[in-house]
């Protein structure tokens, strides 16, 4: 090797290292200490492989380039990282001063400027990983949320569970192997447990806080060369529909204002009672009640308090029936109790009694100031003895109140 | 002893560095540095010297550099599992390596199985069907240290029974 050559490399930072075909190390400048991967070897004579991992596995292409066989007449590699510093190698060929033949390795150390490009570079993968992942998460996380409440799993054709998704595991809170292999009655109550495909069937599931939630389920085959052999099922949580079904009965049967029953649940019950004493040879009464003077209250203190006087009235009388009765109200200002079993005329007195003492016991508690009293009249019907069915006995008790009130007013 | 060259090859962020390090060191670091060219490591084995060749990874705009792969006895494709789209390059890995090394054996990890994965066993075994140059496909974990050593020793033990025979 020239001493120009070594002058130039040394002035330029430029480690170099010959060897030969063999490759024997032949000679080397100092700086090669600073990037020899195995110091200890680095010596004349020893295998250069063992001082430059970077030779290891390309012999055939060294070769080539001794014998001007390789496509190009230099062999790159850029950007190796040794002991937190780059370094680009080019091993290229040369003649000796003796005629031979021999192979010049340069390690080039990256200037620092290549350095902050390679900090950007390393910046922007960091950050482009962060997204992707944070990407896919909010996107698991988004579509989690979606599927919380819709539970989908696989079934084979004997209705045993092969696949499940994290909304599955996430209502029974077992693990994935807990609930895979088995039938999936042991997760959901079905009236009918064949599960037909392109159909839809109600679940009923119990969650980990033991309520009980339902669902409406869509069977999906999946088919493979036009015979299906799996199931998908998707699962909707209905259990809020069940509710508002729930509502909406208990509207239909109730009055909006006071929760009592209203007059067609009140007809209904009537008529099952009447059911239950045939069977049981029992009777029962029931008590129409009428507010006197209800007029007056919304006139004077206005509809506010008229309303609240129902309202406390109901509570007043539901605090004083039985667990079986049933007090309803069945216009503005009439009331009826039902008592389950109350037929002979010594309890129906004591009742009749107890029940004309309420008002005066119980007076609304309007406001500081204003204490709204109230009265009622009564009249009684029993089955059977008054009348047969239960338009009937509420036409007579109507009646038996109306002379309840009558002569209450002759007396005052 | 036959020392040899592999080089581990995939897009970025997939952990190759991290199985190289759990390979060689047994150590693993959670914090991502993305490496840019190459590091070599030699790691001894009972019958060989392998020196890993861990290369940048692929990127959008950054191709890998082909030089890097020149005189490689074999190659570790890794992909991360829980990123669909680093699975779907391997096959495009697999023709970059084939194409400057012909036919050199593959193993292929699918590494971060500790997380969890939307990749379908299906997806899995489809992969085989890519090459026939594959060794061995295997779900790694360089946090966990599951399967690192025997995606390594696998496509060790291929090489140096190829170039035994």
């Amino acid at each position: 090797m020239q001493n120009i050559t070594k002058l130039i490399c040394a002035k330029n930072k430029i480690s170099y290292i010959v060897f030969d075909k063999e490759f024997k190390i032949l000679d080397y400048n100092n700086t090669i200490e600073n990037i020899a991967d195995d110091i200890f070897s680095l010596k004349i004579g020893s295998d250069i492989r063992e001082v430059m991992y970077e030779l290891v596995g390309i012999e055939e292409n060294l070769l080539a380039l001794l014998n001007n066989t390789a496509k190009e007449s230099i062999i790159h590699f850029p950007m190796i990282l040794k002991m937190d510093e780059y370094y680009d190698l080019d091993i290229e060929t040369f003649i000796s001063s003796k005629g031979e033949k021999l192979f010049i390795a340069y390690i080039i150390q990256k200037p620092k400027e290549s350095l902050s490009y390679i900090s950007m570079l390393k910046e922007i993968n960091k950050k482009t990983l962060l997204y992707e992942t944070q990407d896919k998460q909010s996107k698991e996380q988004h579509f989690d949320l979606i599927n919380q409440k819709l539970l989908s799993f696989n079934v084979d054709m004997d209705g045993v569970i092969t696949l499940i998704n994290n909304a599955f595991i996430f209502f029974f809170d077992l693990s994935s192997h807990e609930i895979v292999g088995k039938h999936f009655s042991e997760f959901f109550k079905a009236r009918d447990l064949n599960l037909n495909a392109n159909s839809t069937v109600i679940f009923n599931a119990i969650n980990t806080k033991e309520e009980v939630i339902s669902f409406h389920a869509n069977i999906i085959p999946i088919t493979k060369n036009g015979i299906s052999h799996e199931n998908i099922i998707i699962c909707q949580d209905i259990t809020y529909l069940k509710q508002i079904e729930k509502e909406l009965e208990f509207a239909a049967g109730h009055d909006s204002l006071t929760g009592l029953a209203n007059r067609s649940q009140l007809l209904k019950k009537m008529d099952e009672t009447i059911v239950q004493c045939d069977k049981e040879k029992r009777h029962f009464t029931i008590c129409f009640i009428d507010l006197d003077k209800f007029k007056p209250v919304n006139d004077n203190y206005g509809h506010h308090a008229g309303d609240m006087l129902l309202k406390h009235i109901a509570k007043v009388l539901s605090d004083f029936v039985r667990k079986d009765d049933m007090v309803a109200r069945i216009g503005g200002d009439e009331f009826i109790i039902l008592f389950n079993s109350l037929s002979d005329n010594k309890y129906i007195e004591t009742m009749q009694k107890r029940l004309n003492a309420l008002p005066p016991k119980h007076p609304l508690i309007y406001s500081q100031d204003d204490i709204i009293e109230f009265a009622f009249s009564i009249g009684l019907a029993s089955y059977p003895q008054d009348a047969m069915t239960s338009p009937e006995l509420l036409q007579l008790a109507d009646r038996e109140m109306y002379y309840s009130k009558r002569s209450t007013k002759t007396k005052g | 002893m036959l020392a040899y060259k592999i080089v581990m090859v995939g897009d970025f962020g997939v952990g190759k560095t991290s199985l190289v390090k759990r390979f060689v060191d047994n150590s693993f670091s959670e914090e991502y540095l993305s490496t840019i060219g190459v590091s070599i490591s030699k790691k001894n084995l009972e019958n060989s010297t392998i020196m890993l060749w861990d290369i940048e990874g692929h990127t959008e705009f950054k191709p890998i550099f082909k030089q890097y792969l020149l005189g490689a006895k074999g190659f570790i494709v890794v992909a991360d599992i829980t990123r669909k789209n680093t699975v779907e390059s391997i096959q495009k890995h697999i023709e970059l390596c084939h194409g400057v090394v012909k036919d050199a054996p593959i193993c292929i990890a699918l590494n971060k199985s500790d997380l969890t994965s939307k990749t379908s066993q299906e997806e899995i075994k489809n992969l085989h069907s890519i090459s026939d140059s594959i060794v061995n496909i295997l779900k790694t974990s360089a946090k966990e240290n599951e399967a690192v050593n025997e995606i390594f020793g696998s496509l060790d033990k291929f090489i140096v029974d190829s170039l035994g025979r």
